[in-house]
Parts: structure tokens; C-alpha cells; sequence
């Protein structure tokens, strides 16, 4: 027997294992149970500190059953609902669809026949939402069901998007994205939703929000939504519950029809392409630095501050340049990100240590056509830290004494320059020069 | 049908996901279903505890859990008496679909038999299909451990189920 046939012969060995019915619950009540009994205790262990100070206080938190389910998805059984329920040859058409559109996996097979859970109406035009059972087959050779739902747009259907029910993943609701210019959005799988459009950096507020949330409404059993247009697809976000309060657990996964293509990790997660104007690997030691580059805790950090979108998940970033402060620490500038279509240049304050203690928004990448990418006002009076991949800086120098003309060379890739200096010079390996302002853009 | 708290990730878990993590644990408990069933429900319900604390996904740290929580359990068991033999199980002439389940039934039977850290390991690497390096951070040892009781199991395992006392059952 070979590694392989051992393989087989485990699998074929657990063929027909199912886990009883009540399972699910059984685990549900035994795990609260042992949490009620964990914080008996610790409450009692409490209650005798808190007594020998004068005062008893013990509080158990009480708990809920918890409701589970381990049948299938209601959507493949529920009555059809919306507008052109009773439409048959439209739900015919949308059932062949939806079997002609559906890519054929591998490991999913389809069972039974696809159910059409809402046709209707909108303002994207006519609308099928489909699902049916899959089995799945997970590398392990273990097979379970789960199923997939469908999107079919048009008065002659087309499937334009679909979606796997998720197990072992946060059931967090997710919403398609279709219509003309990807504006209209259907919701399914969390309830009270709300809908916003964009997210823009605000370099004068302290602190960038959405601002412009709208809620969505129901209608039949799904929610409905129309973003404001136009913009970028990937900019538009759905949350449940009260907007204001929102963080990326209470954000729906977001599937755009354009991305369906894509896959749908490429849907929930819009990595940007062409966007950043720096190499993500460039770092740039400014005049002999030896501090390090910045860790894994940009967006992190970046997002606490303010400056990123809590929801937008990815944000990937360029190069740094990392400048060493003459009272200590550093400062690291890197272009990232904020939005689907635009990166900005930022600046990461860090303690002695490499920690970052602050961000500061530099200004949004230059897309002029130029080598500069922008430039970084360095607290403390501490000069300009300009950011120019491959070009070698210089600038005029000014004031009393100085000649017209007169160059300073200051280095390659990234410099500081004197906060007084307004222009700074860039030169192309191939000698070609260029001049850009300093001033913030 | 009661219905899903879309908030209660864990509940989607296991609802969704007990009756793969069933087979593992039949394996780790050598084909001892209700022993399986316990092993389980038990570990399910410590990792609920923690749910909110595990990094990483979630089904990943309950596979863990069931090796390690497995090995444990056998430590117990074995201290008791051994309720099947293995060399038992092949004396009786069956055909057919019988034949099968029983052939089924001596792999698992077999892995039982196995001492408790090479069955989790073989467990891991052939059924859930790991890696060596994924079960040695599993199980907290050294991918070289991982590799020599996969080795020692493999081989250990075939003769076990070269046993003529299993070949009594073919034909």
C-alpha cells in the first residue's frame, strides 16, 4: 500500500460518515454551558476579592440558546418571489440560463434543478435571482453541501454573476453589483442595509468618513440599492446595521458583475491594478539612513488614524523612503492606495524604536505625467522629503550669497530639500530634466 | 426550522462543517464512531470557548484540536481494556458489500491500532492531506518527527493489513 491507496483507503473507509442531525446544536448548548459554568467561577473568584474590599457584586451573564440550522438553504425551497413570480416562460428562460451560464467545476457538482428565489423588476432591468444545491468535494476527499446563487439579468436572461454559499466563513451577506455602469445593487443574507458610494480622502479633516450613506430597501426578501454615479464599482460598500458605527465585520462581500470574470476572490477583493506608481519592494535609505522599512501594520495603522476606509479591506502600497530625524526616530513616506483609482503619499511617524506613533497625509500621488511622484512636509521644520523613483533631485539654491544657477545635488530615487525650497529638479538616467513645484497638490 | 444567526460564525461553522470533522475524528478514534462522536462534540465545544481568539480559520485550528485532543483521549483509553482486537476482526467469511465495510473497517481498526501520535500523523497527512510542515505546527513537533512517523507508519500500517488474519476476508 502506497501513500496514495492510503489515501483512498481512509477516505473510502469515512464514506458515508454523517454527523447526526443534533450535533450542531448539541455543541452550541454544551459550549455555552461550560462558558455560564467559566464565568461562575471567575464571578466567584471576583465576588471574594471584591468582598474583602467592601463590596459584592456578581454578575452571570445569562444566556441564550442559540438558533441553528443544519438544513439546507431556504432559498432552494422557498416559494418564488418579486414581480414576474408568476411569469413562467421568464423563469423558464431563467432556469436555462442559469444551467448554460453556470461554470461546471470540477468538484461541484450541481444537484437537483435550479430554483429561481426572486424574479421581479428593477431599475438595473429585469432580475432572477437563482440558487441550487452543490456537493462539494474539499481537497480532503470529504464532501458536503453547500449551494450557489445565481444573478441573471435582462428580459432575455444572462447569468452575470454568481456566488457560493460560504461555510466555515463569517455569514456576513453579500450583495451583486449590476445594471448600467454598475450602479444597482441587490443584497441578500443580512438584514437593516445601507449603501454608499464612495469613499474620499479628506487631507483637511482629521478624520475621513463616508458621508454619503443611504438605506437600502426591501422588497420581497431581497434589499435593494442604487449607488451614485458614476464612479468606481469597487468603491461601493453595503454594512448592516447603523452606518456610522460600521467596521469591516458588519460589511457585506461586495461581487461586481464586471469582476464576475475575475473569480470571486478577485470580486470580494478588488486589488487594484496600475494604480500604484512605485515598486512595493523599493525602499529608499535617505542620506545614509539605517532605520528599518515599515512592517505589516500600514494599513492597520493607517486605518486607525483615519486615512484609509475601515471597509475597503485592500490597499496595497508602493515604495519608501525612509529619512532618519535629527532629535531621533524617523520618518517613512509610501504611497498607497486609498481608493480603487487613486494612491496617495503618506507619512509614518516612528519613534527610536521603528514604531509608528502618528501618519500624516502628504499629498495625493501626482499623475502628471512627470517623475515626481509628490512630496512630504517633515514635521519639526525638518525640510521636504520629495519622492522621485530612478531620477536624480537638486535643487536651486537661494538667498544671500547664492548664484543663479547654482544646483545643489541632493541624491537619487528620494531627498530632502530645504523647507524654503519651492521647485525641485529631477534628471532621467538618459540625462532629460524636469522641474516640478513643490507646493502641495 | 429555526434560522441562522448571520452573526455567529461558528454556528455556520459547525453546521456546515461536523460531518467532514466526524470522518477525521473517526479516524483518529480508530473507527470508534461514538468515541468519534464524543471526541467532537468535545473539542467543539472547548474551541467555541475560544472562537472569537482563533487567528487564522477556524477549521484549520479544530483539526488541531481533534489530533491533539485524540492523542490524549487514546492515552485514557489505553489504559482500559482494548474492547476489539484487531486480530479479531478478520475471522469471519463475508462477501459483497459486507465484505467492503468490513475491508473499510480494518483500515480504520488498523490505524487504531497504531501507536497514538503516528495515527494522528497519518491522519493529518493522508486524509486531511497536510502538509509535513502544516502537521508538524498542528501538533507542536518538528517537521523531521512528522517525517519519520509517517515513514515508520506507513510502514507499520502495511503490515498490519498484510496480516493473513485480514486476508481471510477476500475471495
Amino acid at each position: 500500500m502506497d501513500t496514495t491507496e492510503l489515501s483512498r483507503a481512509l477516505r473510502d473507509a469515512t464514506e458515508g460518515l454523517q454527523a447526526p442531525p443534533d450535533l450542531a446544536a448539541a455543541v452550541l448548548r454544551g459550549g455555552k454551558r461550560r462558558r455560564t459554568r467559566r464565568r461562575a467561577v471567575l464571578a466567584g473568584g471576583m465576588a471574594v476579592v471584591i468582598a474583602a474590599a467592601g463590596l459584592v457584586v456578581v454578575e452571570v451573564t445569562g444566556s441564550n440558546e442559540p438558533q441553528i440550522a443544519v438544513a439546507a438553504n431556504p432559498m432552494l425551497t422557498a416559494p418564488t418571489r418579486g414581480d414576474l413570480a408568476g411569469d413562467k416562460a421568464y423563469l423558464d428562460a431563467a432556469v436555462a440560463a442559469f444551467d448554460a451560464g453556470m461554470p461546471n467545476e470540477p468538484d461541484n457538482a450541481r444537484l437537483g434543478r435550479p430554483h429561481v428565489y426572486w424574479a421581479g423588476t428593477t431599475d438595473g432591468g429585469k432580475v432572477a435571482v437563482v440558487a441550487q444545491e452543490v456537493e462539494l468535494t474539499r481537497a480532503s476527499g470529504s464532501v458536503s453541501g453547500t449551494s450557489v446563487v445565481g444573478l441573471l439579468v435582462g428580459a432575455k436572461p444572462v447569468l452575470v454573476n454568481s456566488f457560493p454559499q460560504p461555510y466555515g466563513t463569517p455569514a456576513k451577506g453579500f450583495a451583486f453589483v449590476y445594471g448600467p455602469l454598475n450602479r444597482d445593487v441587490i443584497a441578500l443574507g443580512a438584514d437593516s442595509l445601507s449603501i454608499s458610494s464612495r469613499w474620499q480622502l479628506n487631507p483637511t479633516a482629521e478624520r475621513s468618513v463616508r458621508t454619503d450613506w443611504k438605506p437600502m430597501v426591501k422588497r420581497d426578501g431581497l434589499w435593494f440599492g442604487k449607488a451614485d454615479g458614476p464612479g468606481p464599482v469597487e468603491d461601493i460598500r453595503v454594512v448592516t446595521g447603523d452606518p456610522a458605527k460600521a467596521g469591516y465585520d458588519q460589511s457585506l462581500t461586495m461581487l461586481p458583475s464586471s469582476r464576475w470574470a475575475l473569480g470571486i476572490d478577485r470580486q470580494r477583493k478588488p486589488v487594484p491594478e496600475n494604480v500604484l506608481r512605485t515598486k512595493p519592494g523599493d525602499v529608499f535609505s535617505v542620506n545614509g539612513s539605517r532605520s528599518g522599512r515599515l512592517g505589516d501594520d500600514i494599513h492597520e495603522t493607517l486605518t486607525m488614524a483615519g486615512l484609509l476606509d475601515p471597509l475597503a479591506g485592500v490597499s496595497p502600497t508602493g515604495a519608501q523612503a525612509v529619512v532618519d530625524l535629527q532629535g531621533g526616530g524617523s520618518v517613512v513616506a509610501v504611497e498607497v492606495v486609498t481608493t480603487f483609482v487613486t494612491s496617495d503619499l503618506f507619512l509614518a511617524l516612528r519613534d527610536t524604536n521603528d514604531t509608528i506613533t502618528g501618519w500624516l497625509h502628504c499629498e495625493p500621488v501626482r499623475r502628471d505625467g512627470g517623475g515626481l511622484i509628490g512630496a512630504c512636509v517633515l514635521p519639526g521644520d525638518s525640510g521636504i522629503l520629495a519622492l522621485a523613483p530612478g531620477m536624480a533631485l537638486s535643487y536651486e539654491a537661494e538667498g544671500e550669497g547664492a548664484l543663479p544657477g547654482n544646483r545643489v545635488e541632493v541624491g537619487t530615487n528620494a531627498a530632502v530639500v530645504p523647507s524654503s525650497v519651492h521647485t525641485i529638479h529631477l534628471r532621467d538616467p538618459q540625462g532629460r530634466s524636469e522641474s516640478h513645484g513643490l507646493l502641495k497638490q | 426550522m429555526s434560522t441562522i444567526r448571520p452573526d455567529d460564525e461558528f454556528t455556520e461553522f459547525v453546521a456546515h462543517r461536523s460531518t467532514a470533522l466526524l470522518r477525521t475524528a473517526y479516524l483518529l478514534c480508530g473507527g470508534d464512531r461514538a468515541a468519534a462522536e464524543d471526541l467532537l462534540q468535545d473539542v467543539l465545544e472547548r474551541v467555541y470557548a475560544k472562537r472569537r481568539r482563533v487567528r487564522g480559520g477556524l477549521e484549520p485550528y479544530v483539526r488541531a484540536a481533534l489530533a491533539n485532543a485524540s492523542a490524549n483521549r487514546w492515552r485514557a483509553r489505553s489504559r482500559r481494556v482494548s474492547e476489539a482486537p484487531l486480530e479479531h476482526a478478520g475471522e469471519q467469511r463475508v462477501g459483497g458489500h459486507e465484505r467492503e465495510v468490513l475491508e473499510r473497517d480494518q483500515v480504520a481498526k488498523a490505524l487504531g491500532s497504531l501507536p497514538s501520535r503516528m495515527r494522528v500523523v497519518l491522519v493529518l497527512r493522508f486524509f486531511d492531506d497536510l502538509s509535513e510542515a502544516d502537521t508538524a505546527a498542528a501538533l507542536g513537533v518538528s517537521p523531521g518527527t512528522v517525517k519519520s512517523q509517517t515513514a515508520r507508519g506507513v510502514a507499520r500500517l502495511r503490515e498490519l493489513l498484510a496480516d493473513p488474519a485480514h486476508e481471510k476476508t477476500r475471495g
